[in-house]
């Protein structure tokens, strides 16, 4: 029931939602877009029906026939472009020790100290509060089942889920579990490579074009416009970052333990990721 | 990253063992590869919840393991085109090391199993004799599931793991960029030796 009404008004929400945003409007979307896409080789036109899909439901594959490879070729390097390596290594470098120092006691703090319970609210209201920041890129991306979906989950979760406290979309249809998207993987769909690996100081593995689109997704971000004041701008993005490092605890603790060399294993999978 | 990777590492130990025991019985059955994942991965989950003590289950797993991952066949691949130039005593040295460091990085992960369970999803036969088995770990604590892809190939009468898949994040992939740029830059002692300490680390 609660699904098929919010199928049948997906047009409306996506009305009331893109108006609803005081920063996503034409006039701003253009200039962005255009900006970013400028100077590169690229059309507005999808790179295939491939790439409209959600991306998170086409994971990268790794695509090679393992009965007719010679185990040792080189047929299928994965491709690293890391032209600056010494300096993100430098910088990797930096993060790791700021990380061991403040960063990943403060997660396992966090983990400790808070109910299991508390810490999904958390998460559920940060997965939240980026829902419009998805929806901004479903429309740019012109994936209308992102689209519906994103608004669905965003308008559901929020009214009946407590303002975002508890994901009631995905507990009702798990095809409305959270789907991500933003500007970077915008680009990529109209055709924009990833570019030279870049590691960003505290936000770690980027690129040339990951890293300009991070910019990009915070001015799209209307929980980081002027109707909410700095102090909550502030808190909101020190709490994205204690959920995600909480997150990543178990994964980060494993490739410490068992990784050879931990600065190739993070790029390895931010490549195949991206 | 949108990953979910929060316990996939923790799954990925016990998610193989459906398999392992796959493995082991399929001279005896004709099932399917995905009715026989789904039936065993109870027996797996018994082995983990029994009272046997964390060191029994240890070497049961181990044993299981190394029966199911073709790890020399690993092995050779994360090394890629530098496996050429290595020795016939430098071969048969990373090899042995390469088995153990594989066994120390997921064997003893079992502790962290948390009541998760395997749902296969489907099976791709990509010809050759070799399959993807499509699988979602759930885990009863969270509503989010973890897709784990396995790459198997028939070896005999059963079946060898050849690559594990998280999330999108592939195993080989993954180890073969790690050790190709360890090999670059410092060559075969300097790989060796981590793998040594690795080892270490982990006892």
């Amino acid at each position: 029931m609660l699904i098929k009404l919010m199928h049948s008004t997906k047009l409306i929400l996506t009305l009331a939602f893109v108006l609803s945003l005081p920063q996503i409007t034409h006039a701003e979307i253009a200039p962005l877009t255009g900006l970013a896409l400028e100077g590169e080789n690229t059309s507005l036109k999808p790179v295939s029906k491939e790439a409209a899909k959600p991306v998170q439901n086409t994971p990268p594959k790794a695509e090679y026939d393992i009965s007719n490879l010679d185990a040792t070729s080189d047929e299928v390097e994965q491709e690293i472009n890391d032209p600056i390596e010494p300096f993100n290594r430098a910088i990797y470098g930096f993060n790791r020790g700021l990380d061991h120092l403040i960063i990943r006691p403060a997660a396992i703090i966090y983990r400790d100290l808070t109910p299991d319970w508390g810490k999904d609210r958390v998460h559920s209201a940060i997965n939240n509060m980026g829902e419009p920041v998805t929806a901004a890129n479903a429309i740019l991306q012109v994936d209308e089942q992102l689209i519906s979906d994103t608004m669905g989950r965003f308008i559901t979760n929020t009214v009946l889920g407590f303002g975002g406290l508890i994901d009631v979309a995905a507990e009702a249809d798990t095809e409305l579990s959270l789907k991500k998207t933003d500007f970077g993987l915008t680009l990529k769909k109209y055709g924009v490579e990833t570019g030279p690996y870049l590691m960003l100081p505290i936000l770690g593995p980027s690129s040339f074009r990951d890293a300009p689109s991070l910019a990009v997704d915070y001015f799209l971000d209307p929980f980081n416009s002027e109707l909410f004041s700095n102090d909550f701008i502030i808190a909101r993005t020190g709490v994205i970052g204690l959920d995600k490092r909480y997150n990543y605890l178990e994964l980060t603790d494993h490739v410490e333990k068992t990784s050879l060399d931990e600065y190739s294993t993070y790029r390895s999978i931010y490549f195949q990721k991206r | 990253m949108t990953m979910r990777l929060k316990n996939i590492i923790a799954i990925i130990v016990f998610s193989l063992l459906p398999l392992a025991a796959y493995s082991e019985e399929s001279a005896h059955t004709t099932a399917t590869p995905e009715s026989f994942v789904q039936n065993t991965s109870s027996r797996v989950i018994a082995l983990l919840k029994s009272r046997t003590s964390d060191e029994s289950k240890q070497k049961q797993l181990t044993a299981m393991f190394l029966q199911v991952m073709d790890s020399d066949w690993i092995g050779k691949f994360v090394l890629g085109k530098h496996w050429q130039t290595l020795s016939d005593d430098q071969k048969r040295t990373y090899l042995k090391n390469y088995r153990k460091y594989l066994i120390d990085s997921y064997v003893p992960k079992f502790k962290q199993y948390n009541d998760q369970a395997i749902h296969v999803k489907g099976i791709k036969d990509l010809g050759h004799g070799q399959y993807l088995v499509i699988t979602d770990i759930v885990s009863s604590s969270s509503q989010a599931n973890t897709k784990v892809e396995y790459r198997i190939q028939a070896a005999g009468d059963g079946y060898k793991i050849h690559d594990i898949v998280a999330e999108g994040v592939s195993l080989l992939t993954t180890q073969r960029s790690e050790f190709s740029s360890i090999m670059s830059n410092e060559g075969f002692d300097a790989l060796n030796d981590r793998l040594l300490s690795k080892d270490n680390d982990n006892n």
